[in-house]
């Protein structure tokens, strides 16, 4: 019988178990994860930390679920070395000879090579054993290092649990990678309005205490601590593979075609671990999105299965929600391009606010706050790269989709911003 | 055969009144904000476009829902999400292309037409006929699938 051995069970490789089982309905399928727990959402650990969702719902899948399937699902299973060549995985207490293979990985946390970052009471908030290490910490005070998306998300929980929370963040803005510095300000007020301090521009050197976490030392102050979130970023988990076996992009990913298949043959890879093409900005580097991680993962596994399905590539719209106002942003920031081949629009309105980075006439970044709605109406634009004052010209069409519209509704602010460009 | 909310822009006079009925008979309000249909306007001009969930075939907002709360029905075939489940991120609003994802920002929840068990209030308010509720017949949903694509692929 032929096996399909799928490794990691995020949301990719548990995607891909059963999009291989839609599409081969004999084969065996072996989800194997060293977690000792079956599918959970990893974006929604925040919520659990705060207390606003039971456990049952960070739960995706339970065990009986994938045996429904058919699926082996091997749980605590840390797999100590792979066997390109042999088709073999080997654990510590056996061996698993499979045909097809299904690398997801997924990612780690980035821990800095600085003093005290090993010492008890730093996490990450990434699986959900970090989730349950802050749920059962005794409180107190919290230092979050890191304002990306997750280490918001965790001074938020942390600050609904009643302990007294610290952001810092090297660059100089909270979010940098998703928000320029009109919208950033706004949401690091607030952060502030609901008791959160966030230090900017300021750089972590180390984790004071003796075995256990004391303090913080920055470049500009000591911040007492129980609990440190250290949320600086993740990387491709690939301890397991090394680039003779499958090739890997400059971004450290791996680096997979269309159909998801690696540089080795009988080899798929999905999710955070591996790298993509983002649909807007055309970068190839990685895109670590639950929703990307879910379509690559249906992908993959549907091909490792046998059939010829293609990855449209990654679709990087990010939500961050801060004490229920969400933000949104997709694209180029207006600071990752230079003043003169960049212009930018920002409208304020009754329902949020929404700017708009042009480049050469076409739209290329949306950052929205309030109502995000039509930032998802404006990608279809940016993927189709039109030209803007030739869209203005004619009355909407149907392909436009409702981002023409939205457009028409901004025309005389954009003519005005063309005209001057 | 299923039938299916259209769309006729060019009649749309923007009144907004579908938004009203809308919000009375699925939340018990006046609230257009609480609306499941949605009347997008110019900045001038007559012109409006209402938008609505599309219930499509390969539901970016069923993708990209971290709790799962957002499936298809089986019996009916409509994407719809479970408010109970629904954790109120609102990354399904962001990322809808037809802007089809409504959000109750009071009960920070999800909020789907589903076009009311197949009554739909906003048809029968709708005074120019620009809402529809019709049997999609096999060249309709060819349209449809030709539009997306033009949409959303390159």
């Amino acid at each position: 019988m032929k096996v399909i051995a799928v490794v990691g069970n995020g949301i990719a490789g548990s995607e891909a178990a059963e999009a291989a089982r839609r599409v081969d309905r004999d084969a065996r399928i072996v989800l194997l994860t060293k977690e000792p727990y079956p599918l959970y959402s990893a974006c929604v650990l925040a919520d659990y930390v705060a207390d606003r969702i039971p456990l049952e719902r960070v739960v995706l899948k339970r065990a009986a679920d994938f045996g429904r399937d058919r699926i082996d699902l091997l749980l605590s299973k840390q797999v100590v070395e792979w066997s390109a060549d042999a088709r073999m995985l080997r654990f510590e207490d056996g061996e698993l000879p499979y045909d097809r293979l299904v690398i997801a990985t997924g990612s780690r946390p980035v821990v800095p090579n600085l003093p005290g970052f090993n010492k008890e009471g730093v996490v990450a908030l990434k699986t959900l054993a970090d989730a349950e290490q802050l749920r059962a910490a005794r409180g107190g005070a919290a230092v979050v290092v890191g304002t990306g998306p997750v280490g918001i998300e965790a001074a938020i929980a942390l600050s609904r649990r009643g302990w007294k929370v610290t952001l810092v963040e090297l660059l100089d803005r909270v979010l940098p990678r998703l928000f320029d510095e009109p919208l950033a300000l706004i949401l690091k007020k607030r952060l502030e309005d609901h008791g959160i301090d966030v230090f900017l521009g300021e750089r972590v050197l180390e984790v004071q205490g003796d075995a256990r976490v004391e303090a913080v030392r920055t470049d500009r102050r000591i911040l007492t601590a129980e609990t440190v979130v250290l949320v600086i970023g993740m990387r491709p988990e690939l301890s397991l593979v090394d680039r003779k076996q499958v090739a890997f992009g400059d971004s450290g990913g791996v680096r997979v075609d269309r159909h998801m298949q690696t540089s080795r043959e009988g080899v798929w890879a999905c999710g955070d671990c591996t790298e993509s093409e983002d649909l807007v900005t055309g970068r190839i580097g990685l895109h670590m999105l639950w929703h990307n991680a879910r379509l690559q993962g249906r992908i993959a596994g549907a091909n490792a299965a046998g059939a010829h399905r293609q990855y449209p590539g990654s679709l990087n719209v990010t939500t961050v929600n801060i004490f229920d106002e969400t933000a949104a942003s997709v694209g180029f920031l207006a600071s990752e391009l230079t003043g003169n081949e960049m212009t930018v629009l920002h409208k304020k309105a009754p329902w949020g606010e929404l700017r708009l980075i042009l480049k050469d006439q076409c739209l290329v970044g949306v950052q929205a706050l309030g109502s995000t709605d039509r930032l998802g109406g404006l990608v279809t634009m940016m993927m189709q790269g039109r030209n803007l004052r030739k869209v203005l010209l004619k009355k909407p069409a149907v392909s436009e989709g409702p981002a023409g519209w939205i457009l028409r509704g901004l025309q005389r602010d954009l003519r005005r911003l063309m005209d001057a460009d | 055969m299923a039938k299916v909310l259209v769309l006729d822009s060019e009649r749309c006079l923007g009144c907004k009144l579908c938004e009203i009925v809308c919000s009375v008979k699925k939340e018990r309000v006046s609230d257009p904000s609480r609306s499941r249909i949605r009347v997008l306007r110019w900045e001038r001009g007559q012109e409006a476009l209402p938008v609505f969930c599309q219930h499509c075939e390969e539901p970016l907002c069923a993708l990209v829902c971290p709790v799962d709360a957002i499936k298809r029905e089986e019996s009916t075939g409509l994407v719809v999400p479970d408010r109970e489940i629904c954790v109120g991120c609102g990354g399904c609003v962001s990322i809808c292309p037809m802007l089809g994802a409504g959000f109750d920002n009071r009960e920070h929840k999800a909020l789907r037409c589903d076009l009311c068990q197949g009554d739909p209030a906003c048809v029968k308010c709708c005074p120019t006929g620009a809402l529809r509720y019709v049997d999609s017949d096999q060249s309709q949903i060819d349209r449809k699938r030709a539009a997306a694509r033009k949409l959303y692929l390159r």
